[in-house]
C-alpha cells in the first residue's frame, strides 16, 4: 500500500443504490483499508448541478472521487469535474458510468473513468463473445456489460421451463431455484437467499470502448493511471 | 466544512449560470405575459435545442454557438404554425384549453424525442464545453462565462425590442388590454404569433446553451420547465428586466443552498424563495418593468 492518493470523495444519490453503495459500502470500506473520506455527499437522483460537491472535494484534495449515480448526472458530474479545473487521479462512477450512452455522450472525456463490470464478451463462457457480435451485428449499435444480464435471465428460464416440464408457477418456480449451470454471464446456482453470484471485474473507459483492467488475470487491458 | 475557495467558485457559478437560466425562462415570460398562456411544452422547445446543437455539430460538423441564430430561427419557424393552428382558434375559450393543448403537444413532442432520438443521455462535447477558466484559486467552466455572456446580451436585446420598437409598442398593447388595442389597429394575432415565436427562440437557443453545460435526455423538459417557472414568477410576468434579474437571484441563492446544506437542497432553496416572494409580493420582484 502507498502514502499517497488517500483522499477520497464520495458523491452519491439518494436513490436505494446510492444510499447503500455510497452512503454505507464506500465508506466503510474507505475506512477498513484506511483512506481518509474527505468529502461525502448526497443529492437527488435527478439532480442536475454539482459545482458545491465538486468545488469542495477539489479544496480538500480528493485525490479519488467516487460517484455513484445513474447516466444523465454521471454525464453531467464528469463535464463539471473537467470544467472546474479538477483533476482527481482516480474516477470511479458506478452505474451511470456502464452503458455505451455514457462514452458516445462524453466522447474523450469518458477516458480512465473506472466502473464495476458484471460481464464482458472476453469473459471465458460459451456464447459470450458471440453474443456481442450477435448483437452489435443485428442493432448495428455498441453493445455492453447490460446485454449480457437480459440475455441469460432469458436462458436461465429457458432451461427453466425445459426441466420443469410444465408453465404451472409453483413447478416452474422451483426449477429455476435449482438451476445450476453455466451461461454467458458465468455460472448460475441460487443460494438459499435466491443469489446467483457471478464474477466481477472492473472496466475502464479507454479509446471509447471499455476494457477488463481487474483482476489481473482477466484483465483485457492495462490501468491508465491517473485520470487523463 | 466547505472552504472559501469552493464557496466563492460556487457563487460565481451561481451568478453565471443564473444568467443563463434567464434566457430559458424569458421565452416562458413573455408569452405568460402577453398571451396569457401557461407554455407546458416551454421545456420541451429547449430540449430541442439541445438536440438541434448536438446534431448540427455531430452531423453537419457546425458548431453550436456559431448556429444558436440557425436554431433560434428554427425553432421560431416552428412555432408560429404551432400557434396559427393549434392556440390562435381556441382564442377566447379561457386559459384551460390552450394550456391543455399544449400539455398534448409536450406529450407529443416527449414521444417524438425517445422514437427519433431514444432514450439516451446526450451532451454536447466541444472544446469549451468543459474547459476551466481560473483567477487566481477559483476555477468556473468556461461554458458558464459563454452561456452567461450570451444570454445576458440576448435579454438586453429582448429589452430593447420590448421598449423601444413598433413591435414593443404593439407588444406591450397586446398586454396590457388586447381588446383597446385591437380597436387603435394593432394586429393582436399577429403580435401574439411573434411573441410565440420569440419565447420559442429563446427556449431553442437556451436549450443549446443547456446542452453544452449539462447533459440532456428527450424528458430533461420538466426540470427545465420547473425551474423557468420559478424564474419567470420571482421576475414578473411579462417583465424581461425582472427575469433577467430573477434568473441571476435563483442562480445565487441555488448556489448558496448548494454550499450551505449541500447541492441535493439547491432546487429545494429555489423553490422555497419561490413561495416566499409568491407570499409577500405576488406579483414578482420587477413586475410592472418591462
Amino acid at each position: 500500500m502507498v502514502a499517497t492518493n488517500r483522499n477520497v470523495a464520495i458523491l452519491h444519490d439518494n436513490g436505494p443504490d446510492g444510499q447503500v453503495v455510497g452512503g454505507q459500502l464506500w465508506p466503510a470500506l474507505a475506512k477498513k483499508y484506511g483512506f481518509n473520506v474527505v468529502v461525502s455527499a448526497s443529492f437527488p437522483v435527478d439532480n442536475a448541478q454539482f459545482t458545491s460537491i465538486i468545488a469542495d472535494a477539489k479544496a480538500k484534495s480528493a485525490d479519488i472521487v467516487l460517484v455513484d449515480a445513474i447516466t444523465p448526472q454521471a454525464v453531467s458530474i464528469r463535464k463539471q469535474i473537467a470544467s472546474a479545473g479538477y483533476h482527481p487521479k482516480v474516477l470511479v462512477i458506478e452505474k451511470g458510468a456502464e452503458p455505451a450512452q455514457f462514452g458516445a455522450s462524453l466522447g474523450a472525456l469518458a477516458e480512465g473513468v473506472l466502473v464495476g463490470g458484471y460481464w464482458d464478451p472476453s469473459f471465458p463462457y460459451a456464447g459470450a463473445k458471440e453474443l456481442m457480435a450477435a448483437f452489435e451485428g443485428e442493432t448495428h449499435e455498441p453493445g455492453s456489460q447490460h446485454i449480457a444480464d437480459s440475455y441469460a435471465a432469458a436462458k436461465v428460464l429457458i432451461a427453466a421451463l425445459g426441466a420443469a416440464g410444465s408453465i404451472e408457477p409453483g413447478a416452474l418456480n422451483t426449477a429455476i431455484g435449482r438451476t445450476d449451470a453455466t451461461f454467458v454471464v458465468g455460472p448460475v446456482k441460487f443460494d438459499g437467499q435466491h443469489f446467483a453470484r457471478l464474477p466481477i471485474v472492473e472496466v475502464q473507459w479507454q479509446t471509447n470502448k471499455t476494457v477488463v483492467v481487474w483482476p489481473v488475470r482477466v484483465a483485457t487491458g492495462k490501468l491508465l493511471f491517473p485520470l487523463p | 466544512m466547505i472552504g472559501p475557495e469552493a464557496i466563492a467558485s460556487s457563487l460565481i457559478v451561481g451568478v453565471l449560470l443564473g444568467g443563463m437560466f434567464s434566457l430559458t425562462a424569458v421565452g416562458l415570460s413573455l408569452v405568460l405575459g402577453v398571451l396569457r398562456l401557461v407554455n407546458l411544452a416551454h421545456g420541451e422547445f429547449l430540449v430541442v435545442g439541445a438536440y438541434a446543437g448536438f446534431y448540427l455539430l455531430s452531423v453537419a460538423g457546425i458548431d453550436p454557438l456559431l448556429g444558436l441564430p440557425v436554431i433560434a430561427a428554427g425553432l421560431a419557424l416552428a412555432a408560429a404554425p404551432l400557434y396559427r393552428y393549434l392556440i390562435a382558434p381556441l382564442a377566447g375559450r379561457g386559459a384551460e384549453a390552450p394550456m391543455m393543448t399544449m400539455f398534448g403537444v409536450l406529450i407529443v413532442l416527449q414521444n417524438l424525442f425517445l422514437l427519433v432520438f431514444h432514450a439516451d443521455t446526450r451532451s454536447i462535447e466541444t472544446s469549451y464545453s468543459t474547459a476551466a477558466l481560473s483567477l487566481g484559486t477559483v476555477s468556473v467552466g468556461r461554458i458558464y462565462v459563454i452561456g452567461f455572456v450570451i444570454s445576458v446580451t440576448a435579454v438586453a436585446l429582448i429589452h430593447l425590442l420590448v421598449t423601444r420598437t413598433e413591435f414593443g409598442r404593439d407588444l406591450r398593447a397586446s398586454s396590457e388590454d388586447p381588446t383597446a388595442a385591437a380597436i387603435v389597429g394593432v394586429n393582436v394575432r399577429r403580435v401574439h404569433m411573434l411573441t410565440f415565436a420569440l419565447g420559442a427562440a429563446c427556449a431553442g437557443a437556451g436549450g443549446t446553451l443547456s446542452g453544452l453545460a449539462f447533459s440532456f435526455t428527450p424528458s430533461s423538459g420538466a426540470s427545465y420547465l420547473l425551474n423557468s417557472f420559478a424564474v419567470v414568477v420571482l421576475g414578473g410576468l411579462g417583465s424581461v428586466l425582472g427575469t433577467l434579474v430573477a434568473g441571476i437571484t435563483i442562480g445565487v441563492v441555488q448556489s448558496l443552498g448548494g454550499v450551505l446544506l449541500g447541492d441535493g437542497y439547491r432546487d429545494a432553496v429555489a423553490l422555497v424563495l419561490f413561495l416566499v416572494v409568491l407570499t409577500v409580493r405576488p406579483p414578482g420582484l420587477l413586475a410592472g418593468r418591462r
